[in-house]
């Protein structure tokens, strides 16, 4: 492999990138680091540096990246030889979870079809009024309050968390606390702060959980202690881990997709004009898809380990070596999408991102994120039909080091 | 002419236009619900666990691409289609 010409982030005597995720190129914060976009392109199967050693192959092209999600010859259990762990925050909370996300057919089979039911497109069509109520009552306070106004402490954090709150029965009220340690938990923070806050969620998670099980709502929480954890299908620790996982994926997903992607729009015109005035759905539920693609936010990979040897666009992975399948690199693949760099809200093929991951794990939650997403974007543009940014575009600070990619502010008037 | 859909039960009506050919396997079935959301006259989820449920098996030719649209953007690669 020709290393000689690498630049800056190889470790060229052992042969490794070194890190993952590398730099993003400064004046293009919407963009998958250019180093990581070069190995793609060249077709290459490397190996990340990794503190624990166990240097996970890191797979940046669309079809490997499926073909590695979709193959039972990896694992998404952590506890498996040779797992390797994005971050210390990551491994102090979520990490260490037994849920679905954590495991391998046919257990993961058996949690998932116990939540499912209230994730199916038709059950979730039941929300529909409260995600229109819920957005169009912040709109309303926007509308009334100051300007400039962050638009991510006053809008993108308010609408996914409430739905959440809505969705999982859990009150709104203590949203503020468990916002703050969901970003902590996902966020740049140490194992110490990271697992500070972790608990905190699971203290609270188990408080809610036991106050439900003395006076059920009927709310989805209830619904699962009387149908799985009552029969003995789900241990009570399963449920906790579960809630918990949902309130942060909930909520920080939604949250930053809607920011970056308001940002995208602000940022091209044009296509915030024709979201804003069509009166097609389908011209919105596109653009949504395309946004998705584009932003793909899920930007420090997801990881797997091998149980067996396989071999993944010609590189023969052996059982115990884990492998990081970047995503945003898959969702700007040349051979797949056309000027993949462009955001084209009538791509034709928008939908075929893997934003939402793909294989048995793709995200539970994504029929939720985009009814949230449909409905939040162009009401956002149709109530402030001359909305800008307050700051020069440089000024914004981007969330790089968070396991989910977003705008850390974005003050707007109109 | 376009059928009715139509519960895959072995039984299917004469039909006058080519179809496609749709089987689904509910094993494999992540309970995405992908399916159901781009071709709901064709695919729908069972409602205690999301699975799969194939409406129609022969749907007219006239559907092809938007269920091969759906065949590829299966997580689970749980739908197969002959065209």
């Amino acid at each position: 492999m020709p290393v000689t010409t690498r630049s800056k982030g190889w470790n060229v005597d052992a042969e490794l990138l070194d890190d993952y995720p590398s730099p993003r190129a400064s004046k293009c914060p919407f963009d998958p680091p250019p180093l990581l976009t070069e190995l793609r392109d060249e077709g290459k199967i490397v190996r990340v540096r990794s503190v624990d050693g166990f240097n996970p192959w890191l797979i940046t092209s669309y079809q490997e990246g499926r073909d590695a999600l979709t193959t039972d010859a990896m694992s998404a259990d952590p506890t498996k030889p040779g797992w390797s762990e994005k971050s210390d925050a990551f491994r102090a909370t979520l990490g260490g979870d037994k849920n679905l996300r954590t495991m391998d057919n046919p257990e993961h089979a058996h949690q998932k079809r116990m939540l499912v039911q209230e994730f199916t497109v038709k059950r979730l069509s039941a929300l529909q009024p409260a995600i229109k109520q819920i957005v169009d009552g912040n709109l309303d306070q926007l509308e009334a309050g100051p300007r400039p106004v962050d638009l991510i402490k006053n809008y993108t954090m308010q609408v996914p968390i409430v739905v959440i709150c809505e969705l999982l029965g859990v009150p709104y009220e203590d949203s503020p606390f468990f916002a703050e340690r969901s970003e902590k938990a996902i966020g740049d923070s140490t194992f110490e702060e990271a697992a500070k806050a972790g608990n905190d969620l699971k203290e609270y998670v188990v408080e809610l959980v036991a106050r439900r099980e003395r006076e059920p709502d009927g709310g989805l929480i209830s619904r699962l202690i009387s149908q799985h954890v009552k029969p003995g299908n789900m241990t009570t620790q399963e449920l906790v881990d579960t809630v918990r996982l949902l309130i942060i994926a909930g909520f920080e997903t939604t949250m930053n997709q809607l920011g970056l992607s308001t940002l995208v729009l602000l940022r091209n015109p044009e296509t915030l004009a024709e979201i804003r005035d069509t009166d097609d759905e389908e011209v919105v539920n596109n653009a949504v898809e395309e946004l998705l693609r584009y932003l793909s936010i899920v930007h420090r990979g997801r990881r797997r380990v091998a149980v067996r040897d396989v071999e993944i666009g010609g590189q023969l992975i052996r059982a115990g070596e884990p492998i990081i399948v970047a995503a945003n690199t898959g969702d700007r693949d040349p051979s797949v999408f056309a000027n993949p760099d462009v955001v084209d809200i009538r791509r034709p093929n928008a939908k075929a991102h893997v934003a939402f991951g793909y294989g048995i794990h793709q995200c539970l939650g994504q029929h939720l994120s985009r009814m949230e997403l449909r409905y939040a974007i162009p009401a956002l543009l149709r109530r402030f039909p001359s909305l800008r940014l307050a700051v020069p575009f440089e000024q914004l600070k981007f969330k790089e080091g968070y396991t989910v990619y977003g705008v850390a502010e974005l003050p707007v008037e109109w | 002419m376009v059928w009715p859909s139509c519960r895959s039960n072995g039984d299917r009506p004469g039909r006058t236009e080519t179809s496609v050919k749709i089987a689904v396997d509910q094993h494999r079935c992540a309970s995405s619900g992908n399916c159901a959301l781009s071709v709901p006259t064709v695919f729908d989820q069972r409602p205690d666990d999301g699975v799969v449920l194939l409406l129609n098996e022969s749907p007219p030719d006239s559907m092809a691409a938007e269920i091969l649209e759906a065949q590829d953007m299966c997580p689970a690669q749980a739908i197969s289609v002959q065209k």
